[in-house]
C-alpha cells in the first residue's frame, strides 16, 4: 500500500543525501533552440486541441483557448433597451479595486479629478494582494533600465510591444518611489540599502520585496490611501457592460451588484472616462488547470472591452506558474513563490535528479515539469495527482539555518497549518494557471482604441509579450496604473459627459448571428460556480 | 443574472487538478480516493463533508454560494474570516476559512468584518508619525493588556506587544511584526477599549516606511538618471534593432 508518508520517505532517501553536493550548483542552461523545443513539446500554450478560432469581433480569425473564445463570443446579460438613467456620474470610473485600480484612482484624485471605484468583491480582494515574490526595478550599480528591458524582452520571446516595455522599465524606479510614499516598506539590508533578489530570467538582482508578503503590503497601503482620501468605492458590484455614446466613445458602465438576483437591480454609472482594471482570468481554469488567482479572476475586462470593439493582444498565451502546490489538497493551485528557487530551492524528479535550470523563465520551467511527469519521472500522490519535488530545505542548506523561516514566513505558515515543516520536507509542485500574458491593447498612456476607455494592470496586454517575468506584473500595475490615472484625469478635464447607450450590444449580437453562433453563453461570468446546487 | 457553470462540477477540477496530464504519470494508487467524512455544523445546521477540506470548501459543498464570503482564496485578504468552535473548548476561535481545515465537530459561521477605521489621516500630511500618533488615534494609549487582540489573531501576530512598541515609538519593530496582517478586523472587534489595534499598526508601518526608514537612495538615483536621459540613446538603439539582432544582444553573456 502506498501512502503519502511512504512516498515522502522513499524520496527523502533519494533527495536528502545529495543536498550538500547540489548546493550552489547551477544546472546547465538551455540553448535558445532547446528552449523552443521544450516549449513546443510540453507547454500548455502549444496544446492544439485546447485552442480554437475566434469567430466574431476584433480578433476574428485569431486563436485562443476555447474557454476564452466562448466568453468572447458570449452574449450580454443586459437588454439594450433598459433604462440608462445614471445612478452616479463621475469623471473617472475605475472598474476593479486591485493594485492598478487603486493606483489610478489615487493619481486622478490627487490631480483634482472625481474618481470612483466599482469592484467585484471588497476593495483590495484581488490578485495584487496575493503577490509574494516581489517587484522588479533597476536599482543596482551594475543595473539599468536597459538591462531590465533586455531581460523582459528575452523573457517575452521578443514579442513584447517595445514602446510599452520601455515605459515599464523607465518609469519603474519612479513608480517604486511613489509606493514608498504610500507607505510600502521594502526589505532593507542591515546597512539600510534596499535588499534586492534575483528572479527567473533576470540577469541582475532587482526584485524588491516585503518578505513574501509583497502584494499584501502594497495592497494594504493603497487600499488605506483610497479609503482615507474619501474616493467613493462601490463593493460587490461587478461591472457587466460598458456604455458608449453610440459614436465610438466610452461613456460609462453598468454594474450588477451581487445578490440582486435575475433581472435584479443594476447600477448605471455615467463617466467621462472609464478605466478597466479588473485583472486576470485564472478562475476560468483553462485546460482543467488549477489556479493561483483570486476568486473574481474571470476575465471580465476582456469580455467587456471586446464587445465594445477593442482588440486583444497575445490572448493565445498564458502563464502557468511552475510551482503550484499539489499536496496537501486544500492548498491545490496555491503558489510557491519563485523567490524560493532564487534562494536555492531546487526541482527534482522521482529519481532525485535535477532536470532544468531553476532560474529559467517560467514557461520553460513549467514545460520541463510537465515533461518529467509525462515521461513517468513525476511523483504521484495517493489521490492521483502528479508533480515534482521542490526541495525547500535547500534554502537553509545554501544560506544557513533559519533563512527559510525568516524570508518566507507566509509560505512556512501555510504549511505549518497541516504540520508540514518545509524547512525539513520537500514539497510537491505542478504548474498552476497564473497569469494572462496578453490582454487589452493599449497605448503608452493606457488608452485603448476606443476613446476615453483606458486599461491597466493584468487586464492590459502587450507589455510582457508571450511570457512575463517575475516581478514585472506588480511593476506594470503601478506604472500603467499611474499613467492611466493621469491620462484619464487630463482627458476628463477636456471632455463632457456623453450619451449613454448599449448600441454596441446590438451590434455585437448581430455579429454573433452573422458568424452563425447559436445560443452563446452569457458573459462575463463574474464568479466560478463552485457551490453545489442546494437540493431543496 | 444568468451565471454559467463552466464545468459540471468545478470542485472536482479544483481538486483533481492535474487531470489533463495525470494519465501520463506512472505511479498510481487508489488509496484516499474516498476520504472519510466528518460532521460539521455550519450556521447551526449539521452536514457530513469529506475530511481534509477547508471551511470555504465545506460551505461550497453544502450549497452556500458565498459571493461575499471569499476573496483571494490564498490566505491573505481576510474576506473569509470565520468564527468557529471545536469540541473540547467552549471558546470561539477566529480563522481564515480558505486556510482552515475542518475537523469533526467543528462549528463555524462566516464573520465578514469590514473593519473600517473611525480615524482619518493622509499619510502625506503626517510629518512625525510617532509624535502624532494620538492626534490620529485618540485611543492609542488606552491598552489595558487584556491579550484579547493577540489571542484572536488568525495570523498569530503578537498584536498587544506590537501596540506597546508603537506607544514607545518603536515603529520599525512594530511595523515588522504587523507585516502578515490581513486586516480581518478580529482584533478590532475584540478590543474592549475600541483602540483599533490593526489600524494603529498599519499607521505605524506606513509611517515608518514613508518617514522614518532609510530613504531609498538607490531608487532616487536611478529615477534621476533616467529623467536626465542617461540611458535614452542606448534604449533607442536597442528598440530599433531587428528581432534577430535584439535576440543576439539579449542572449549575450548568458548561460
Ligand atoms: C498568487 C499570486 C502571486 C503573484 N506574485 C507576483 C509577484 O511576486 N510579482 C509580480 O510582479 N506579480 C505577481 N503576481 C501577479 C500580480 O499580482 C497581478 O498580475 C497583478 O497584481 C494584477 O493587478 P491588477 O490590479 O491588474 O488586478 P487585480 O489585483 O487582480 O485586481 C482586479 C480587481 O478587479 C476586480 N474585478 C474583477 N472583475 C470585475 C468586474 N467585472 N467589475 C468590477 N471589478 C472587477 C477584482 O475583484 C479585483 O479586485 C502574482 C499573482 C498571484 C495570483
Ligand atoms: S492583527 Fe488584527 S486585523 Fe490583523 S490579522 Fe491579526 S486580528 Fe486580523
Ligand atoms: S485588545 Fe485592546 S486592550 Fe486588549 S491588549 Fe489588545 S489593544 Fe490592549
Ligand atoms: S479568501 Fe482571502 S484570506 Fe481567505
Amino acid at each position: 500500500m502506498t501512502t503519502l508518508r511512504h512516498i515522502f520517505d522513499v524520496n527523502a532517501a533519494r533527495i536528502v543525501p545529495t543536498r550538500e553536493s547540489r548546493k550552489n550548483v547551477r544546472f546547465s542552461a538551455l540553448s535558445p533552440a532547446e528552449r523552443e523545443n521544450l516549449l513546443s513539446s510540453y507547454h500548455p500554450d502549444y496544446k492544439a486541441g485546447a485552442y480554437r478560432e475566434i469567430r466574431a469581433g476584433a480578433n476574428k480569425g485569431g486563436r485562443t483557448v476555447s474557454e476564452l473564445a466562448d466568453l468572447l463570443e458570449s452574449d450580454s446579460p443586459l437588454d439594450p433597451g433598459m433604462s440608462l438613467v445614471p445612478d452616479h456620474t463621475t469623471d473617472l470610473l475605475v472598474i476593479g479595486g486591485g493594485g492598478a485600480g487603486c493606483t489610478a484612482a489615487l493619481i486622478a484624485h490627487r490631480l483634482g479629478i472625481r474618481a470612483m471605484i466599482a469592484t467585484k468583491l471588497r476593495l483590495g480582494d484581488s490578485n495584487t494582494v496575493m503577490a509574494e515574490g516581489g517587484v522588479q526595478a533597476a536599482v543596482g550599480e551594475d543595473d539599468s533600465p536597459v538591462e531590465h528591458f533586455k531581460d523582459a524582452v528575452r523573457g517575452g520571446h521578443y514579442k513584447n510591444d517595445r514602446n510599452l516595455l520601455r515605459v515599464l522599465v523607465e518609469d519603474g524606479p519612479e513608480a517604486m518611489l511613489w509606493l514608498c510614499e504610500q507607505g510600502v516598506l521594502f526589505d532593507r539590508e542591515p546597512d539600510g540599502r534596499l535588499r534586492v533578489k534575483p528572479g527567473g530570467g533576470t540577469s541582475r538582482a532587482r526584485l524588491l520585496a516585503c518578505e513574501d508578503y509583497t502584494g499584501l503590503d502594497i495592497m494594504r497601503a493603497l487600499k488605506e490611501s483610497v479609503v482615507h482620501s474619501g474616493i467613493p468605492v462601490i463593493e460587490y458590484a461587478p461591472a457587466v457592460e460598458l456604455l458608449s455614446d453610440g459614436e465610438g466613445r466610452c461613456t460609462g458602465a453598468v454594474l450588477a451588484p451581487f445578490g440582486a438576483g435575475e433581472n435584479g437591480r443594476r447600477i448605471v454609472v455615467g463617466a467621462k472616462t472609464v478605466l478597466l482594471a479588473a485583472g486576470g482570468i485564472g478562475r476560468l481554469h483553462f485546460q482543467g488547470f488549477p489556479t493561483s488567482n483570486h476568486f473574481g479572476a474571470t476575465g471580465d475586462a476582456l469580455v467587456m472591452a471586446y464587445r465594445l470593439g477593442v482588440g486583444l493582444v497575445d490572448i493565445d498565451t498564458f502563464q502557468y506558474h511552475p510551482t503550484g502546490v499539489i499536496y496537501p489538497g486544500f492548498l491545490a493551485g496555491a503558489l510557491v513563490t519563485e523567490g524560493m528557487r532564487s534562494m536555492g530551492a531546487q526541482l527534482l524528479n522521482s529519481r532525485g535528479e535535477r532536470f532544468i535550470d531553476e532560474m529559467e523563465t517560467r514557461d520553460v520551467v513549467s514545460a520541463a515539469i510537465i515533461r518529467e511527469c509525462h515521461h513517468g519521472r513525476g511523483i504521484s500522490t495517493p489521490s492521483g495527482k502528479c508533480g515534482v519535488w521542490l526541495d525547500t530545505p535547500m534554502i537553509d542548506v545554501t544560506n544557513g539555518p533559519g533563512t527559510l523561516q525568516a524570508r518566507f514566513p507566509n509560505m512556512v505558515r501555510q504549511f505549518t497549518r497541516v504540520d508540514l515543516d518545509i524547512s525539513k520536507q520537500a514539497i510537491l509542485v505542478y504548474p498552476t494557471l497564473h497569469y494572462q500574458n496578453g490582454g487589452i491593447r493599449i497605448d503608452e498612456t493606457g488608452e485603448t482604441s476606443v476613446p476615453n476607455l483606458f486599461a491597466a494592470g493584468e487586464a492590459a496586454g502587450g507589455i510582457h509579450g508571450r511570457n512575463r517575468l517575475m516581478g514585472n506584473s506588480l511593476l506594470d500595475v503601478v506604472v500603467f496604473g499611474r499613467r492611466a490615472g493621469a491620462a484619464a484625469a487630463r482627458r476628463s478635464r477636456e471632455t463632457e459627459h456623453g450619451r449613454l447607450t448599449l448600441d454596441h450590444v446590438v451590434r455585437h449580437r448581430a455579429a454573433l448571428k452573422e458568424a452563425g453562433i447559436e445560443e452563446p453563453i452569457v458573459g462575463p461570468i463574474l464568479v466560478p460556480t463552485y457551490a453545489r446546487q442546494r437540493a431543496g | 443574472m444568468v451565471r454559467l457553470s463552466l464545468r459540471a462540477n468545478p470542485l472536482v477540477i479544483l481538486r483533481e487538478s492535474n487531470a489533463v496530464f495525470r494519465e501520463d504519470c506512472l505511479v498510481k494508487t487508489s488509496e484516499d480516493q474516498e476520504p472519510p467524512k466528518v460532521g460539521v455544523e455550519i450556521l447551526g445546521r449539521t452536514f457530513q463533508v469529506p475530511a481534509g477540506i477547508t471551511a470555504v470548501d465545506a460551505l461550497w459543498l453544502t450549497g452556500h454560494a458565498l459571493e461575499r464570503g471569499v476573496g483571494c482564496l490564498g490566505g491573505v485578504c481576510g474576506a473569509c474570516t470565520m468564527l468557529y468552535t471545536t469540541p473540547g473548548s467552549p471558546n470561539f476561535n477566529v480563522g481564515l476559512g480558505c486556510r482552515t481545515v475542518i475537523a469533526e465537530g467543528m462549528s463555524f459561521f462566516p464573520f465578514p468584518q469590514r473593519g473600517r477605521s473611525r480615524c482619518r489621516y493622509e499619510l502625506s500630511d503626517v510629518k512625525d508619525p510617532a509624535g502624532e500618533l494620538l492626534d490620529h488615534f485618540d485611543r492609542a494609549d488606552k491598552c489595558r493588556h487584556c491579550h484579547g487582540c493577540t489571542n484572536v489573531c488568525p495570523q498569530k501576530i503578537q498584536v498587544e506587544e506590537a501596540i506597546e512598541l508603537t506607544g514607545k515609538g518603536e515603529f520599525a519593530k512594530a511595523g515588522e511584526m504587523f507585516l502578515p496582517c490581513v486586516m480581518c478586523g478580529a482584533c478590532m472587534a475584540e478590543c474592549p477599549e475600541e483602540m483599533e489595534p490593526n489600524h494603529i499598526l498599519l499607521y505605524a508601518r506606513r509611517g515608518f516606511a514613508a518617514r522614518l526608514a532609510p530613504p531609498p537612495h538607490e531608487l532616487e538615483r536611478m529615477a534621476r538618471e533616467i529623467r536626465e536621459g542617461r540611458f535614452a540613446a542606448e534604449m533607442e538603439a536597442l528598440i530599433a534593432l531587428s528581432d534577430e539582432s535584439l535576440a543576439a544582444r539579449c542572449e549575450e553573456g548568458r548561460g
